[in-house]
């Protein structure tokens, strides 16, 4: 069966729907690599949720494959992209999320071993010790050349699969693309950057869909739990309609 | 007809003699080129960091043929690359940890507090690269050679364990040297000031021809 592959971070992987990268054989086996874990959001859905991908899969005829993790930045799912390049045919699509720009790569060392974990400005430091902030700092002064060298080298991977292994090359941003970084990247102007349409307007990035107040707020969980589940992710009512936009473009 | 693909700094250029630029060191890639019969495509850049080199190298991704040969040069892991502006245009600029800028005209700020930093960037560079390569062999079928002007112990590069016993990086010499730098501290390469051809602190026209030597003598039994 021909795959599905799908790169980005939790707002790709949907893991407040219950799916999630874990290694707890004692939780049900979803797909690849991928297993049911509950959520306070499936608590109060009553059920595991149906993220987008899943739903196009089906319509497709494909066998998903979450590549896509919690937490992860460009640069992380750049190279579980890299990794996964001999595995990809033909006759695959590959949906491509750009996850917070401003959410970059950090190094660690991990029982002897070289890890990375993504951060952005106002999350959690992995190491507090002073080169670390020195390094968050820094990153923080260098974002635009930072951001524009991941977003060209995950642009120039993708433009490969799709002329030179032949399959199906989709993507989208979840943040806004700046005119800056769009004119470093084209990233605005690629021909198969998904856009998303809603109450007679087309936004090329998700966050653009909704002002998380009151405009299309119900897509978010916060909202269509009325507030039972504090959380910003798309829920299910979100992921039906990245589905069907998502659906629409590739169609 | 099969290509040879350089990717590297400027130890894998020409280097001219003299500043009238009419006589140069035929660099270990062009002596290589003639060994192995292939057309040698050169993208090595003097000056740059290993992230030019992985981003040349992804740039290319499209145009390596099955049967190519590929030989990445590793450089200066203390380079790194910098965006800035030279006459309104942005471009990559490089800068080097013990040097200097390496383009005056520079505009951007160069932050000494980036230097601090540069020993938690490379390595996912390098991971990169190598990942890459091994991808590349795997899918297009071109044949990809890695190695490293420095010494790996130069940092605390025990991570870089899992490559050693690569294929794709080249070991020099019967020791089995795993980079250039530590081959060198065994077997000296004289430099041009040190074989009194010019004052310059690369490779000497000798020292090129036994790069290329060990080099060849690595991808024939390793073929």
């Amino acid at each position: 069966m021909h795959k599905l592959y799908i790169y980005g971070c939790s707002h790709s992987a949907g893991n407040l729907l219950g799916y999630a990268h874990t290694e707890n054989t004692t939780q049900t086996k979803l797909g690849e690599g991928i297993r049911y874990m509950p959520t306070e959001y499936t608590n109060w859905l009553g059920h595991i949720g149906n993220p987008f991908y899943v739903q196009l899969a089906n319509e497709l005829g494909l066998e998903w494959i979450t590549r896509a993790e919690g937490g992860h930045s460009n640069q992380q799912q750049f190279k579980r992209l890299l990794n996964d390049l001999h595995k990809i045919t033909k006759d695959d699509t590959i949906i491509f999320q750009f996850t917070h720009f401003v959410r970059f790569e950090v190094p660690l060392l991990k029982n002897g071993k070289w890890v990375s974990d993504g951060w952005q400005k106002g999350g959690d430091l992995v190491f507090e010790d002073s080169k670390y902030q020195h390094f968050y700092l820094t990153h923080l002064d260098f974002e635009i050349p930072f951001i524009v060298e991941t977003i060209k080298q995950i642009l120039t991977l993708l433009k490969y699969i799709q002329t030179n292994i032949g399959a199906k090359v989709y993507m989208w941003s979840m943040d806004g693309i700046s005119d800056e970084l769009n004119e470093y990247t084209k990233l605005a102007e690629q021909p198969n950057l998904i856009t998303f349409q809603i109450d007679g307007e087309t936004y090329n990035h998700l966050s653009g869909v909704t002002n998380s107040i009151d405009r299309n707020e119900y897509l978010i969980i916060k909202h269509e739990t009325k507030g039972m589940v504090d959380d910003m992710h798309f829920g299910q009512l979100g992921h039906q309609f990245m589905y069907e936009n998502i659906l629409k473009f590739i169609k | 007809m099969n290509k040879l693909w350089v990717f590297g700094c400027s130890h894998s250029t020409r280097i001219f003699k003299n500043t009238n630029q009419t006589e140069w060191v035929t660099p270990y890639t062009e002596i290589l080129n003639d060994k192995l019969n292939t057309i040698l495509v050169s993208k090595e850049q003097s000056a740059c960091g290993n992230d030019y080199i992985l981003q040349s190298f992804i740039e290319n991704i499209s145009n390596f043929k099955k049967d190519d040969l590929v030989i990445i040069q590793l450089t200066h892991f203390s380079r790194a690359n910098f965006y800035c502006d030279i006459q309104n245009e942005k471009v990559f600029g490089n800068y080097h940890i013990k040097g200097g800028v390496s383009n005056n005209a520079y505009t951007h700020p160069v932050n000494v507090a980036y230097l601090s930093i540069l020993e938690k960037l490379f390595p996912q560079t390098i991971i990169n690269i190598f990942e890459l390569a091994k991808q590349i062999e795997n899918v297009i079928g071109a044949k990809i050679y890695i190695f490293s002007i420095e010494d790996w112990n130069r940092y605390s590069t025990h991570f870089y364990e899992d490559y050693f016993t690569s294929k794709q990086l080249i070991k020099f010499g019967d020791e089995r040297f795993t980079s250039l730098g530590e081959y060198s501290l065994t077997y000296k390469l004289p430099t041009l000031t040190e074989a009194g051809e010019c004052t310059d602190g690369h490779m000497s026209t000798e020292s090129h021809k036994r790069v290329a030597e060990l080099i060849h003598k690595y991808i024939i039994e390793n073929a």
